[in-house]
């Protein structure tokens, strides 16, 4: 046993292991690449005693660079920038240990290059971040140069400490780049919601105001640094603020959408009309974080509206005016009434649609308002049916259907007596399309028979309303009374939950 | 039931047809028709000047409210029947006068001013300004 030997042996081994351990200080120290590519070159002089090295790296277009070299020309390094054996995203190559450079199979003109920088052996070891290669580090030697065991694995030591820098630096930078991506996009955000024409806000999960757009902060006159402590309850108008409060406390409650219009009054003192659309926004792990709204002042649109409806029930009222005027003096006394029957009939229709802005009609009320339900004839009539929603035109055509329905008993059906009885009774069939199948009967008047002749009330059931509503309308003159089946298709939707 | 026959009655409507049909109507009802009057100066004038039981008032006379004549009728405690299109502030504009809507058939305005008019409303003694 050779003491002297082994103890130089044990000598080589320290080395190394401080070579190493420099190395990780110095990897976890460092502020930027260019430090952390020295120490591994310090690493790779003090641990394998190698004077020559480099570090290189792919660049974005994928070409082998040098990052940094120890004892190589510049000439050289110009040379042979971009020479790899491996291209990149070459999964876990193994390193390339050259103990002679004229023994191997490379290109005459690149064994000339290194010939000529005084390069007998070398190594390639790759360095990897996740197991794909991302560059090599090289260490040359002037003579020739047999690789042994530990040589080998300390040079792939180094490589994965370096490899692991540069995957935590790679990452940090990635980080950075979506942090920063992040940044710019919530900014993006908040200037579009700042500039917005509309009002926009968010509150937390207690209702509480966390943010106004401008246009919402100049409506209520706040200032940004007053948005914490508004409080935006109180500029509701009186009449409104019982719904809109309840509506928002279920909102937040059940964690869901609400849309709600109601009077707002903003910093001039001027209510105005907001139709205020608000959804849930919860964190990425599903905490409900509060409502994120838009108000949308739709004052305009209502005084519009409103005027409309004014001027239509105003032409009909000159439309009565007419009528009046050109069958006065005359006999048709009959037909005077029956038209301005039919003309008080549409405008009754248009009073409920105007209370839903003309979006539907309750089908319940445009019965119950037709037949007079709640007057003259509240003991006579009976309704039955489930809520249905119709449409506008559909609201119309059935008021006016009603109105001749109800006329005719009046005159000859069931209401022409004290006893008879009008039942009007509907369904909603779901399956396979939403239709409304509605019956109308009316029992205990005197005895019927067949018109011989269809008069406009008729006419207008079997055809007008058959054509407008695409329903099929049977009128059956049954001796103890009329029976009228209306079957009609309804828009999705008409079916309230 | 008050009767209605004998009363003076003050129409303002600015469409000539619609007052022209409320003219029909009040005659029919046996009613002394004042007016009509198609202008909110011209009503103010019916009313400094004439004798009157009562108003069928439009809310709207040429694009203006009609609230000066509705002051002035209040002002001597002459009870109104709003006559109006449905639009807003219906309700704050009658101040709990009779509200019918346009079109209106004879036996809705008998009914309006049968209640007008039934106990005069309070409105002689105790006017409504504010």
């Amino acid at each position: 046993m050779q003491l002297s030997g082994g103890s130089e042996k044990l000598t080589d081994r320290l080395d190394e292991l401080s070579a190493l351990y420099l190395l990780t200080d110095r990897l976890y120290r460092a502020k930027t690449s260019h430090e952390a590519f020295e120490a591994g070159l310090d690493a790779i002089r003090d641990g394998l005693g190698c004077h020559r090295a480099s570090m290189l790296l792919f660049d974005d277009a994928g070409i082998m660079r040098f990052v940094a070299w120890r004892g190589l020309s510049e000439r050289y390094r110009k040379a042979l920038e971009g020479h790899s054996p491996w291209v990149v995203g070459e999964r876990n190559p193994d390193a390339i240990f050259v103990s002679h450079i004229a023994e191997t199979d490379e290109a005459p003109a690149v064994k000339e290059i290194i010939a000529d920088e005084g390069i007998i052996g070398l190594a390639f070891i790759p360095l990897t971040v996740q197991g794909e290669v991302v560059g090599k580090f090289m260490t040359y030697y002037e003579h020739r140069h047999s690789f042994v065991s530990h040589e080998i694995d300390l040079a792939t030591t180094i490589a994965r400490q370096i490899g692991f820098y540069l995957d935590r630096t790679r990452a940090e930078e990635a980080r950075r780049v979506a942090e920063e991506e992040l940044r710019g996009s919530e900014q993006q955000f908040r200037l579009m919601s700042e500039h917005a024409p509309v009002m926009i806000w968010t509150c937390d999960a207690l209702g509480k105001c966390t943010n106004l757009n401008i246009m919402l902060r100049e409506f209520w006159g706040v200032e940004t640094e007053d948005i914490p402590t508004f409080n935006w309850h109180p500029t509701i108008h009186p009449d409104d603020a019982a719904d809109i409060g309840a509506r928002m406390t279920q909102a937040l409650a059940t964690q869901s959408g609400v849309t709600v219009q109601g009077r707002y009054r903003n910093c001039k003192g001027e209510y105005r009309v907001l139709l205020t659309t608000a959804c849930p926004h919860f964190s990425p792990s599903g905490v409900f974080r509060g409502l994120i709204g838009v108000n949308v002042d739709v004052t305009q649109r209502e005084l519009l509206m409103a005027e409309l409806n004014h001027r239509v029930k105003n032409t009909l009222a000159v439309v009565q005016g007419i009528a009046h005027q050109t069958f006065r003096g005359t006999s048709a006394t009959d037909a005077h009434a029956a038209f301005e029957g039919r003309l008080m009939a549409l405008s009754a229709a248009h009073n409920i649609l105007t209370q839903t802005n003309w979006e539907h009609a309750s089908l319940d009320q445009l019965v119950c308002n037709s037949l007079q339900i709640r007057g003259a004839f509240s003991n006579r009539v009976s309704t039955t049916g489930p809520a249905i929603l119709l449409q506008p035109n559909q609201a119309l055509s059935l008021a006016l259907a009603f109105h001749e329905l109800l006329t005719n008993a009046v005159k000859y059906g069931a209401l022409s007596n004290e006893a008879g009885k009008i039942s009007v009774e509907w369904f909603h069939i779901a399956e396979p399309k939403p239709r409304l199948k509605l019956v109308w009967s009316e029992l205990g008047g005197p005895t019927v028979s067949s018109p011989a002749r269809r008069g406009f009330g008729s006419r207008l059931l079997e055809r007008g309303l058959a054509a407008d509503l695409e329903a099929e309308v049977a009128m059956d003159f049954q001796p103890q009374g009329l029976v009228c089946r209306i079957d009609a298709p309804l828009a999705e939707g008409s079916f309230p939950q | 039931m008050t009767t209605l026959s004998g009363r003076r009655v003050l129409i303002v409507e600015d469409e000539s047809l619609i007052a022209m049909l409320a003219e029909d109507f009040l005659i029919e009802l046996g009613i002394t028709v004042v007016g009509p009057a198609n202008t909110i100066d011209g009503a103010i004038a019916m009313i400094e000047t004439q004798e009157i039981d009562a108003a069928v008032l439009d809310l709207n006379i040429r694009g203006e409210r009609s609230d000066r004549v509705a002051d002035a009728l209040r002002l001597r405690g002459i009870p109104i029947v709003c006559a109006t299109g449905y639009g807003e502030g219906v309700s704050d504009f009658a101040r709990g006068s009779a509200i019918i809507g346009k079109p209106y058939s004879k036996e809705k305005l008998d009914s309006a001013l049968q209640f007008a008019l039934s106990d005069e409303r309070g409105d002689r003694t105790l006017p409504h300004v504010t």
